[in-house]
């Protein structure tokens, strides 16, 4: 059993601490927040808690460092972890500078420890499921993939949320989910290019980018924050002799409409993405499984979403380095 | 420490299902399927040498010679009550394939004989498994739609092949075969019994020359007044997406809830196959079905789905038969 311990104890530590949980193995005994009232939370939790990163790593010594931190965090988190000898489950985006990202991976690999990102739609079952389908031929060779991915504005109390320096906006929080799935299905990227809408009246952040990529095939994301714009996905891939095709809204397994105007959708699967992401993630460390995800592939996504960012900015066609 | 292994065998492969649940049994590492038991040779000889099991023709004898701890029945309807009395009579544990018999007589004989041995007959309805409708059940049970007063359903269907289609084997067509999932998830939810079932059955509707219903339109009614309608029929053509569904919309005083057990599925069209199928990616409710049998075996019982439960749903898809015949409502019990 590996002990776990966590950098941060926010909204989403909360999220994965339910996720272990239902994910049956090991679960995290320690955590590190700057904030007394959430280490108290923590510890509340039956976990110890610690003031800082370095604190914990020196005196707890855990196997693994989960990562929960605001994406501007990452990197110094990630990097401390590495170096004290720890495995690291790090939220995504890995960070937001890609030569960072690329020196993390980097420096995964010469410590020998594991560097594994919450790119979640990999273990999403309908994902996976489009994924095996394509890779079983069953469309024939790829064309034109499009993406689609909307939901509520994160709320305000994550103020950080709504600063494009220390989250990324739509692109790199949001978007990249997509990104990271349309690199994993179509290879390596050649060029970005996007816009941009945002309105800080009203929070909405909206963009729409294009990949094209090395082997001739395309891609499009279309990513939306706004409020009460609800949460909808698709993913659809369309090849030379077929055409692949989910959605979260078309088809619900189950949708409530209480006659006093609320209305809900729902598709309950036995056990979460979440918790099979950290499953594996756990299998991986405790037993020397295959990652479904490597840190070099992380690197790439924050890539492609920081070359798609920067089209948007500066309305050129922006070549991605692969 | 890995617990004792369980041995089981499986009772017949006529019906398609016993390849999922053999399937399911074979990867727990904790069950050994020992043993199949087919009369028909060629299909139950090919079965066991897929599972590495001993075969044989005689499902007394082979549960006399291998004592397997539990027994699936997966024969032809008509064949249940003869399994499972020798499942019974060797005080091995059932699964019976739904329905649970093509006669109340034969299903009420069944729950006896397990009754006196002291082993549970549990029945199989994965539709209970499936994450969506058990989170209906949650749904409706705790309120959220009010008091719930009726519910639109469908089992729809292929029209499946062999001895699906003799009724002397299946008890009937696609009224027997289709109704019990449904109804048996109603009662489930509901917590209640059919009182009143009237039915308009279509024999060779959908399928000329077959001589056997295969339409059905159930109107059921519940005790304290929730009704129901459940359309049965095969009325999948072979180039629909999928084999079929189950879909549920309920209606209570405070909302509504549509349920599709299917829906989760990946649209795939391939020039290849020449049609667009839907592929399922939701949870295995097989798996999830032979999980829970196997749990309550290890703890001795009780029956995860109990053979009343299997016996209520068959009436009232027989009922729906005798409806269709005298042109009105029939009460329940029959």
């Amino acid at each position: 059993m590996a002990t776990i311990g966590f950098a941060g104890y926010g909204f989403m530590a909360r999220v994965r601490r339910d996720a272990y949980a239902a994910a049956g193995g090991s679960r995290p005994s320690f955590a590190a927040d700057t904030d007394p009232a959430r280490r108290a939370e923590a510890e509340a939790a039956g976990m110890k808690a610690f003031a800082s990163i370095e604190d914990m790593l020196e005196r707890a010594r855990p196997d693994v460092v989960d990562v929960c931190l605001p994406t501007h965090l990452h990197a110094p988190a990630v990097r401390a972890s590495l170096e004290a000898g720890a495995h690291v489950f790090c939220e995504k985006p890995l960070c937001a500078n890609p030569a960072e990202a690329r020196a993390l991976a980097a420096l995964a690999a010469s410590r020998g420890r594991l560097l594994l990102v919450g790119h979640i739609l990999r273990f999403f079952p309908d994902y996976r499921t489009l994924l095996n389908s394509y890779r079983n031929g069953d469309v024939g060779a790829p064309g034109v993939a499009r993406a689609r991915r909307l939901t509520n504005r994160p709320p305000e109390s994550r103020a950080w949320y709504c600063d494009d320096a220390l989250c990324g906006g739509v692109i790199l929080d949001l978007m990249i989910h997509d990104i990271d799935f349309a690199l994993l299905a179509l290879g390596a990227p050649e060029r970005a290019f996007a816009r941009r809408a945002c309105d800080p009246a009203s929070g909405l952040d909206f963009a729409l980018a294009t990949l094209r990529f090395k082997s001739g095939a395309m891609a499009h994301f279309e990513a939306c924050w706004a409020a009460n714009i609800g949460f909808r996905y698709e993913f659809e891939l369309a090849g030379d002799r077929g055409l692949l095709h989910i959605d979260s809204a078309s088809k619900p397994a189950l949708k409530t409409s209480l006659y006093d105007g609320c209305s809900r959708l729902e598709n309950p699967t036995s056990k979460s993405p979440m918790a099979l992401q950290l499953e594996h993630f756990l299998d991986c460390v405790e037993n020397g499984a295959e990652p479904l995800i490597n840190a070099d592939e992380a690197a790439l996504a924050v890539a492609a979403a920081d070359a798609i960012a920067r089209s948007a900015r500066e309305g050129k066609v922006v070549a991605i380095e692969t | 420490m890995s617990p004792l292994k369980l041995k089981a065998v499986m009772a017949s492969f006529a019906h398609p299902h016993a390849n999922s649940y053999a399937n399911c049994l074979a990867r727990r590492e904790d069950v050994s399927v020992c043993g199949v038991y087919d009369d028909d040779a060629q299909r139950g000889s090919a079965a066991a040498k897929k599972l590495g099991a001993a075969y044989d023709d005689n499902l007394p004898e082979l549960l006399d010679r291998l004592k397997p701890d539990f027994a699936v029945i997966c024969s032809e309807n008509a064949a249940h009550r003869r399994d499972a009395e020798a499942c019974a009579a060797a005080g091995v544990h059932a699964l019976c394939e739904k329905p649970i018999a093509h006669t109340l007589e034969d299903a009420r004989a069944m729950m006896a004989a397990f009754e006196r041995a002291g082993r549970i007959l549990s029945v199989a309805f994965p539709v209970r498994y499936s994450p969506p409708v058990a989170r209906l059940r949650e749904k409706v049970m705790g309120g959220e739609i009010g008091l719930p007063m009726a519910a639109s359903c469908t089992n729809h269907g292929r029209m499946p092949p062999g001895w699906f289609l003799d009724a002397s084997m299946s008890g009937g067509g696609a009224v027997i075969d289709h109704t019990v999932h449904v109804a048996d998830v109603l009662r489930w939810i509901l917590a209640a019994d059919a009182v009143e079932v009237f039915a308009e059955v279509g024999n060779s509707l959908l399928h000329p020359g077959l001589g056997l219903d295969d339409a059905g339109l159930l109107s059921v009614k519940f005790e304290g007044g929730f009704f129901a309608t459940i359309d049965t029929s095969w009325s999948r053509p072979k180039s629909f997406p999928t084999w079929g569904d189950v879909t549920i919309n309920i209606f209570g005083d405070a909302g509504a809830i549509e349920l599709d057990a299917f829906a989760q599925n990946a649209l795939c069209s391939d020039d290849r196959a020449g049609m667009t199928v839907w592929k399922g990616w939701g949870d295995n409710m097989d798996a999830l079905l032979i999980d829970d049998f196997v749990r309550a075996v290890r703890c001795g019982g009780p029956a995860p789905v109990p053979a009343i439960d299997g016996l209520k749903a068959l009436e009232i898809a027989l009922a729906a038969y005798e409806s269709a015949r005298r042109v009105a409502p029939v009460a329940l019990p029959l």
